[in-house]
């Protein structure tokens, strides 16, 4: 080995053990999976349903996916040994909870206001931008679900109060339900990363 | 000109190197079962590397017993810090060279 491929090889260490130390995937793949699924049968469940009673079955939906990524977070520090409440997850908290707190809260004065497809909005949107709040130490594949959340939820909300015209009458025709939308964006999207990181096994993916 | 000599024998040994990096990536102490985790070394190879950057003044170590069980928790020091930045500046150089 020369001395500029022993050097080339010790920044690849240098780099590897920065991403190891600095990224920190927040939502696995078979969380995605389990969120996903979770959210199709939620707006199946919800469909028909108005008011607190469509927001209760989504924030069960919500809780059941939130234990499932502990148990799993649990499971991975218990397998190498290590600690579940890692520096990695409070900075993910500390960056991703203003926005959910304040998604949340939107979304249930819009259920209080009688407009499920609006609170879907919000929750969407701003499930989004937590995504992104966390982009600077999260895998490149969070990143990008992050903004999927975020075009997806501004264009449902712009055509909702009709900036986008016409042409989308009819498929907002179709979508103007809450549970409809939520489907798409909780239960599409993560269906989609989930089942991407989990066949391609990007678990070590880093170059965010 | 170069001079390789400048090149720190006890940074440039990948274990070491390695719990340089993850010392010098956040500025919280790291717990030694955390290192252990995140290196997967044993527990006597990772004391052996600990004990020899500590030896050379670059990293320090504390031990804590709290209310659970004892933890000793590692940092980079200011000598650690500069002598880390010079060695990536060394392998920065020994690739500049090569272009």
């Amino acid at each position: 080995m020369t001395t500029r491929e022993e050097a080339a090889e010790q920044l690849r260490v240098i780099r590897s053990m920065m991403e190891r130390a600095t990224i920190f995937r927040a939502l696995s793949g078979e969380t995605a999976l389990v969120g996903g699924a979770a959210a199709l049968g939620a707006a199946w469940v919800s469909e028909n349903r108005t008011g607190w009673a469509w927001a209760t079955v989504w924030l069960i939906g919500l809780a059941a996916a939130l234990a499932f990524n502990a148990w799993q977070l649990y499971r991975m520090a218990a397998a190498k040994n290590g600690r579940m409440w890692t520096s990695g997850l409070k900075l993910a908290l500390r960056g991703a909870m203003p926005s959910i707190m304040a998604g949340g809260f939107l979304g249930l004065v819009c259920v209080r206001a009688g407009s499920t497809s609006q609170a879907a909005c919000f929750w969407i949107l701003h499930y989004g931008i937590a995504l992104l709040a966390i982009r600077e130490f999260a895998p490149k594949s969070m990143v990008w679900l992050g903004w999927a959340f975020v075009i997806f939820g501004v264009l449902a909300l712009a055509a909702m109060i009709n900036l986008l015209g016409p042409q989308v009458t009819p498929v907002m025709a179709y979508l103007k339900n809450g549970s409809r939308l939520m489907a798409i964006a909780f239960g599409g999207f993560h269906l989609i990363y989930g089942a991407a990181i989990v066949t391609t096994g990007s678990r070590e993916e880093s170059d965010a | 000109m170069i001079d390789f000599s400048q090149i720190d024998k006890t940074i440039h040994e990948k274990g070491r190197l390695s719990i340089m990096t993850l010392l010098a990536s956040r500025a919280e102490p790291w717990p030694f079962q955390d290192l252990k985790a995140e290196l997967d070394m044993s527990d006597g190879n990772l004391i052996t590397h600990l004990r020899t950057l500590e030896k050379a003044g670059f990293i320090d170590g504390e031990k804590f017993t709290g209310d659970g069980r004892p933890q000793t928790l590692y940092t980079l020091n200011g000598s650690g810090r500069k002598a880390f930045e010079q060695y990536l500046s060394i392998l920065a150089q020994i690739l500049d060279l090569g272009k």
